[in-house]
């Protein structure tokens, strides 16, 4: 991008508001909380200014905001929200009930911290504490990515192959409350790469989309295979449709990139410096991007070392890393996040999607970052230099290990005292 | 200054309600209109602020490269201290070898040199901006305007960002009618800098 090009210079949050104002949504409901709420405000002012047609649900909480939008959804409306961490933990019920009514609701997460103890900055706790309700998920380097994967996300969750609802993340504050350049579309662009939503169901008639129904399954009446019929069919359908829209993901990727000349990666995954790279940094958002400054320093120190940083979350894109980590020899993974109780969880996630492989490379975990502590490029590259160092004597570590803990700085460690049991 | 990738380190110092956040918007936004600069970035300190507590605004300007990192800036380029009363020695130590300090003081740069016991080489601007707007009854809720006249003095130090880029940043972030008047001040203000090469 160069400064003559049309740009705003703007917030991450607000890219995602005039992306919204982009895909023309009708129907937002919200409840503002730290660090989302500009993206909502954004939407409001575009609304009062009647720079966008919409209607704005004004509602007491973020289940409410939800239930909102799985009803304006269902009735065949462009339907968008946005939250953050307590906001979304708070959603959860409905985060399922729209994945299973299979709507293309888009909502945002400004990633942050859950309680307690209270933090309201960033780390990606929340984003994948809600994997598992069947939300389509991906994940933002740059205010431009968010933009840009916004608008990819209501034509790919409105897909009549995929109709499943969808979650774009970007870190709170460090892209929520950054500004940066950010290039705007004209409209009829948008309007000619979002085509209009086309209604999946009628809630009059229930052939349109067998089964497909958001008060209830239909034919509520005993049967001989259970007291909700359908409902494991119809599940199955869900996990289905997750799994193909990979192909949907990548192809209106593709058809963005051709459309607007910028792209990110292949729509799954970004790949930097990875030709003839035989370890890798794998990691999601701002760990991802802060990681490419230690993929630059280490290969200036002689190490052949690469990044993937995952884009698309949800459906995980299993064979596409096979194919990536087939040659690789070490992978360091970095997470914003714990799994409590086991280890980082997109550390598991790749270790499954990687155990089909003959040769598996030796990889690593680490969690960094926690509640917004600063990820420095330094500590990262201590965490590869380990890894390192560890795969040369054939270690594995049961502890996860924590990368930039502060334990004597803040006393957390008893004076004179040793650290006893992990504590 | 700047690093191999061209990447220039700003960091501003200040009080909440001075306008810090404000001050590294309009600082990229120049950088970004005046062409000499590929790409952007500028953040606050994060979290809840208040009024009167010491902030920080961070922004970063590269000449040939992409911005990719997104920690705080702990060795700043450029120092830009709204209020003399949140310097100390660790902000002072921390600005890079041939960076600059820019503060808004009564006192010259040769009386900070030795005031702050400055021994690493850096350049030290000053400008009287308090003064600057007692004298011209700038206020706005019971403080002095300082953050867009101190952006006239950023220009002074600093090459490849000119007092007209500055300017027109000014009127595009804050609008016409306040931003002509501001980008004025930074004019002015651009006039009272006292240079230091130590």
């Amino acid at each position: 991008m160069n400064a003559s090009e049309e740009y705003e210079i703007m917030i991450g949050n607000h890219a995602a508001a005039y992306a919204c104002k982009g895909a023309k949504v009708q129907v937002v409901a919200a409840y503002p909380i730290t660090p989302q709420s500009p993206v909502v405000e954004k939407i409001s002012y575009f609304i009062e200014s009647g720079e966008l047609n919409a209607r704005m649900v004004r509602v007491e909480s973020e289940q409410s905001a939800l239930v909102a939008c799985v009803a304006a959804s269902a009735t065949g409306v462009r339907t968008y929200t946005a939250t953050s961490s307590h906001g979304l933990m708070l959603m959860y019920e409905i985060l399922c009930w729209a994945a299973g009514n299979r709507l293309p609701i888009v909502m945002n997460i400004a990633t942050r911290a859950v309680g307690a103890p209270w933090s309201v900055w960033t780390d990606h706790q929340d984003a994948f504490t809600v994997r598992d309700t069947g939300w389509l998920q991906m994940f933002c380097e740059d205010n431009q990515e968010i933009y840009d994967t916004n608008l990819q996300a209501f034509r790919i969750a409105e897909d009549p192959c995929v109709y499943v609802p969808t979650l774009v993340s970007y870190d709170g504050y460090i892209l929520s409350h950054t500004f940066m350049p950010v290039r705007l579309e004209p409209q009829s662009r948008i309007d000619d790469f979002i085509p209009p939503l086309k209604h999946h169901l009628n809630l009059g008639d229930m052939n349109v989309v067998k089964g497909v129904c958001p008060v209830t399954t239909p034919h509520v009446v005993k049967r001989e295979e259970g007291t909700a019929p359908g409902y494991y069919e119809f599940r199955y359908s869900l996990q289905r449709a997750m799994e193909h829209s990979i192909e949907k993901v990548v192809e209106v990727h593709d058809l963005f990139a051709e459309k607007f000349g910028r792209s990110y990666g292949n729509g799954i995954y970004k790949a930097y410096k990875m030709e003839d790279a035989d370890i890798v940094i794998f990691a999601v958002g701002s760990v991802a991007s802060e990681s490419r400054l230690v993929i630059d320093k280490l290969r200036a120190k002689g190490i052949k070392i690469g990044l993937i940083s995952l884009k698309l979350f949800r459906p995980f894109p299993a064979k596409h890393l096979r194919e990536v980590f087939k040659d690789i020899k070490t992978v360091v993974v970095f997470d914003r996040d714990v799994g409590y109780g086991y280890e980082g969880i997109l550390f598991t996630e790749l270790k499954s999607a990687l155990y089909q492989l003959k040769n598996r490379p030796f990889i690593k975990g680490y969690i960094v970052g926690l509640g917004g502590r600063d990820v420095k490029a330094d500590d990262l590259i201590n965490g590869v230099l380990r890894t390192i160092e560890l795969e040369k004597k054939n270690e594995y570590v049961e502890q996860t290990e924590f990368i930039g803990l502060k334990l004597d700085e803040l006393d957390f460690l008893k004076k004179g005292g040793k650290v006893e049991n992990g504590r | 200054m700047t690093d191999a990738d061209g990447i220039t380190e700003i960091v501003i110092y200040g009080r909440g309600g001075q306008g810090c956040v404000l001050a590294s918007q309009i600082i990229v936004e120049a950088a970004y209109l005046s062409g000499n600069f590929q790409d952007v970035v500028a953040f606050p300190s994060f979290g809840a602020e208040r009024r009167g507590a010491p902030v920080q605004a961070f922004a970063r300007i590269s000449k040939n490269k992409k911005i990719w990192t997104r920690a705080e800036i702990a060795h700043p380029d450029i120092a830009m201290v709204l209020d003399e009363t949140v310097l100390n020695q660790i902000i002072v130590d921390n600005i890079k070898e041939n960076g600059v300090l820019i503060i808004n003081s009564d006192k010259s740069p040769e009386e900070i040199k030795d005031y702050y016991n400055i021994t690493h080489k850096i350049r030290i601007a000053s400008a009287n901006i308090s003064k600057f707007c007692y004298d011209k009854d700038l206020y706005i809720e019971g403080l002095p305007i300082i953050n867009t006249p101190i952006l006239g003095v950023l220009t002074e130090t600093l090459e490849s960002l000119d007092l007209d880029s500055i300017k027109k940043a000014i009127i595009k972030v804050m609008g016409k009618e306040k931003g002509e008047f501001n980008s004025s001040l930074a004019e002015e203000a651009s006039k009272l800098t006292l240079l230091l090469n130590c």
